[in-house]
């Protein structure tokens, strides 16, 4: 288990280096000027060219794209992920608070649309073609085929402007209660739970009816072991696999954030805050949030291997 | 061939009875039935006999039919605008004067506005028509009868009373419903006609004296000449000034309008004497007694260049940018710009007076016949820069079904080809290949999209940017196929068959192309289908953000980005909730297509 961590770890660092260049050279063709944009309006014209080089030396722009690209993943391996041109400050900070409200949003996400597809799932499987299951079905495929926006857009019309009992958007100000909290997060967290629904019910259902399916189930049924004892012991356990793949990719999301929904509902969350940063030129801020995502996609398909061998002892790692 | 008994073709003439009328099968018999049929003919029986399939696949005609084939009969100008039209609610019945039930004969006046008109009857009774805007519709109980004169704005109605008092309704934004108080004291003389345009009126008075009020401060409409004061007869509102007839038949003009106050020099210094003045949005036309026309105002849409009518004028008229001229033997003249079918003026009318204003016409003969023309209203109504929102989303699904094919082709392409060469070749290619497609997916679709849109397509036109966009999303879609394509491969290459066709000799290429594609093609076809209902998504949700298709160009995506203003979404709802229905019902006519393909090509999948 560990030789098998350390290889797959050391596989990733090339891929993630790739990934890094890749991105570098991506926001080297970015169009724009990100030293303009931070001389300050107030600076006098004779002040500027001065100012500009201040700038250009203080970002690095001045050495060549190798050299700033090694200069830069030098910083990163340091943790420094770089300035952003944006907030005048460091990428670090700047991400700390969109990151909090984008982990806080997305947990309550996990934690519904993880309860709500496993029950969901297992009901629809086990009585399949039931009531249930129809409904499921068709839920999914309607949420599969309908813009999230829209989903989002709907509910804002319904209960934030018709009935007006929830804010259509924005952010709890700071310090207040749990309370407040809630009325902002009930619209976007349902939005986004119903999209994550669409795939995950599907998939929980399909996973139970390939282990409701293998020979095993026969044998316990014929052993006259209670329905429960079949579904949940044998069969759920069996599925575990698939289920956990949803599970690790859920939690991808859950630091990515989603640009759509946070930006319907004006969440200060990671996908705005890339949103805005590329509307404001900060290459570094671009990079530093796309770097991270690749960094957190990579890692939790890491722990999806020994997740894997966890849930199923047959699975040897090596 | 055996002679068949009595009762035998009696019961298969029973059978087949029952067979022709419910089933419609032919009978076969059993060799023919257990015939071996083309896996192509499989699937498309078991396609057409899933009730879900054929609903997608009608949906999905219906939207092709609704996009391509309606935006051939309702053409569109990206760049058109029409302010006063702007955020009109879905409706018809603009120009249904049948409604009112008011005789040819008995019509003093009537008048439009963006979307209604109103008639003044000679009993000094009203009536209108059309579609309700800042309840404009409702005629105030103090207007009810005994009007003499009424003017009618974008937005808001004025009416004068037989007494001489103005009574105003409709929109209030500049109080341009309401004669200030201020006016009122200082008035000379008692008012005789009244005025209105967009979002100002204006009053006149016996003495010859001009007021303004509402929205006239910044088409300097406030400013009237003192040398012009006491000696107007007449005049006509339009948006940026206003044209006025004087005591001595000569033409003055106030306002901002430009070339609005460039008349030729003989309607001021007295050659011609004129009778009537007539102004649309910027230019403006006069008639004069011997029934010649004269136009000015620039050269836009040639409303300058007045057509060679070879009679006499009798009377003139102008809607926003179309100017009209009725001659002595009743033809109807109109030109300037055909916006909202303006100048689908009736043939063969011969017509004794003719009412225009901004889109909608209207005219009563010498028998006292009525008729009108020009638009008839908005059945999904208008969007928030007066664009008509069928006519958008027609073009706009065009765009939208078109950005999904080439991205979900260029996507599928390259795909089938990784995938392929990945699963043939095996080795370092193989791993080198899936590497890269591993780096596309690590980082997050969404984001990256925006990142490349925004990085390569911010200094693009809106037409190169569309291209962009399908390039983008085909290029960063194609690993989920490749990986697919990649482990089929792998799966049916192991297969006996292709052993058998191996031991037969034949050759690596033809096994690859006869043998395996076959099988791996199917998978790819649902493949596809379902990834083209993903990537209309993606557009969709890529212009609702700002970064995909541009405007002017339409898409369904891009027709939402409005929609994230709550005003918006709480007042308008036709302008983002028909965008989002109709992704909807294409979106899920091609998921029904693609899971009824994939269950008609893997049958044991419908099992599930």
């Amino acid at each position: 288990m560990i030789k098998y961590s350390i290889k797959r770890i050391l596989s990733l660092i090339p891929v993630i280096f790739a990934i890094s260049i890749v991105l570098f050279s991506l926001t080297k063709i970015m169009p724009g000027d990100p030293v303009s944009m931070m001389i300050p309006t107030s600076a006098k014209p004779e002040q500027i060219p001065q100012l500009r080089e201040e700038i250009t030396k203080q970002l690095g722009l001045d050495k060549s794209l190798p050299e700033q690209y090694v200069a830069w993943i030098g910083n990163v391996a340091q943790g420094e992920l770089g300035f952003s041109s944006w907030k005048n400050d460091d990428v670090k900070n700047v991400i700390a608070n969109p990151l909090k409200n984008t982990v806080i949003l997305n947990f309550f996400v996990l934690i519904f649309s993880l309860t709500i597809s496993i029950t969901a799932g297992i009901r629809s499987a086990v009585k399949k073609n039931s009531f249930v299951d129809q409904f499921w079905q068709v839920f999914s495929l309607i949420c599969m085929s309908v813009p999230t926006f829209f989903i989002g857009l709907c509910l804002v019309f319904v209960f934030a402007l018709r009935l007006g009992w929830l804010p259509s958007n924005g952010m709890p100000v700071d310090g207040s209660g749990l309370g407040e909290w809630v009325r902002f997060l009930v619209l976007p967290v349902i939005t986004l739970t119903i999209t994550s629904l669409a795939s995950t019910v599907r998939y929980v259902r399909n996973a139970m009816l390939d282990a409701l399916s293998q020979d095993y189930i026969r044998t316990a049924r014929s052993k006259g072991l209670s329905e429960k004892v079949v579904v949940y012991s044998h069969a759920f356990r069996n599925a575990l696999i698939p289920i956990v793949t949803v599970v690790i990719a859920q939690i991808g999301t859950l630091f990515g954030g989603s640009m759509i929904t946070e930006s319907v509902f004006v969440w200060d969350g990671m996908g705005s805050t890339l949103l805005t940063a590329l509307n404001r030129r900060d290459f570094y801020l671009v990079i530093a949030m796309n770097m991270f995502y690749a960094v957190v996609y990579l890692i939790s398909n890491f722990i999806a291997d020994l997740t894997y061998a966890l849930v199923d002892p047959r699975i040897k790692l090596d | 061939m055996k002679k068949e008994s009595f009762f035998a073709k009696l019961g298969r003439s029973f059978k087949s009875l029952f067979r022709s009328s419910v089933t419609g099968k032919k009978e076969i018999n059993v060799l023919e039935e257990e015939a071996i049929q083309s896996p192509m003919r499989t699937i498309i029986k078991n396609f057409f006999s899933n009730t879900l399939a054929k609903v997608g696949l009608i949906g999905f005609i219906f939207i092709l039919l609704f996009s391509f084939v309606g935006s051939l009969f309702f053409p569109m100008d990206p760049l058109y605008t029409e302010p006063i039209l702007k955020n009109v609610q879905p409706g018809r019945g603009y120009l249904d004067y049948g409604s009112c039930d008011v005789k040819a004969e008995d019509i003093k006046q009537l008048a439009s506005g963006a979307t209604f008109s109103v008639v003044l009857t000679n009993d000094g009774k009203l009536c209108a028509w059309g579609q309700d805007q800042d309840d404009v519709l409702e005629i105030p109980s103090n207007a009810d009868s005994g009007i003499k004169e009424i003017a009618v704005g974008d937005r808001h109605i004025l009416a004068l009373t037989n007494s001489g008092s103005i009574v105003g309704w409709g929109r209030a934004n500049w109080q341009q419903q309401n004669l200030p108080v201020s006016i009122k004291g200082m008035m000379r003389g008692k008012v005789v006609h009244v005025y209105a345009n967009e979002e100002y009126s204006a009053a006149l008075t016996d003495q010859g004296y001009l007021y303004t009020w509402g929205s006239v401060t910044s088409t300097k409409l406030d400013i009237i000449p003192d040398d012009y004061q006491g000696h107007i007869v007449d005049a006509d509102a339009a948006a940026m000034g206003m044209i006025l007839l004087m005591d001595d038949n000569t033409v003055r003009a106030i306002g901002s309008g430009g070339d609005f106050k460039n008349y030729p020099e003989e309607l001021e210094n007295g050659e011609v004497k004129v009778v009537s003045v007539k102004a649309g949005k910027r230019n403006a036309m006069a008639l004069d007694d011997e029934g010649n026309v004269y136009a000015w105002g620039g050269t836009s849409f040639n409303l300058d260049t007045v057509p060679d009518f070879g009679e006499k004028i009798v009377q003139i008229d102008s809607g926003k940018n179309a100017f009209f001229a009725v001659g002595e033997s009743g033809k109807i003249y109109g030109w300037g710009e055909d916006a909202e079918s303006i100048l689908d003026i009736p043939e063969d009318f011969e017509a004794e007076q003719i009412f225009v204003d901004f889109f909608q016409g209207y005219a009563i003969s010498k028998s006292g016949e009525m008729t009108a023309w020009g638009n008839e209203g908005f059945i999904l109504g208008t969007d928030d820069q007066g664009r008509d929102v069928l006519t958008r989303l027609m073009h706009g699904g065009k765009i939208t079904l078109l950005v999904g094919v080439i991205a979900v082709l260029i996507s599928s392409a390259i795909g089938l080809t990784v995938g392929m060469i990945a699963g043939f070749k095996g080795g370092w290619i193989d791993n080198l290949l899936m590497r890269i497609a591993e780096i596309i997916v690590s980082i997050p679709f969404m984001p990256l999209v925006i990142t490349l849109s925004y990085m390569i397509g911010s200094s693009m036109d809106s037409q190169s940017k569309m291209y962009l966009i399908m390039i983008i999303l085909g290029l960063l879609s194609w690993p989920g196929l490749a990986r697919l394509v990649r482990a089929q491969i792998l799966i049916e290459r192991e297969k006996d068959f292709v052993l058998a066709a191996r031991a037969m000799g034949i050759k690596e290429g033809s096994i690859i192309i006869r043998h395996i594609m076959p099988n791996v093609i199917s998978m790819v076809l649902v493949d596809m289908t379902l990834s083209y209902a993903v990537m209309m998504l993606q557009e969709a949700a890529l212009s609702f953000l700002g970064f995909g298709v541009q405007p002017p160009n339409p898409s369904w995506g891009n027709m939402l980005n409005k929609a994230q203003q709550a005003t918006t979404i709480e007042n308008y709802w036709w302008q983002w909730i028909l965008p989002a229905v109709c992704v909807l019902i294409a979106a899920l006519s091609i998921n029904l297509i693609g899971n009824a393909l994939g269950d008609a090509i893997d049958p044991k999948s419908n099992e599930k």
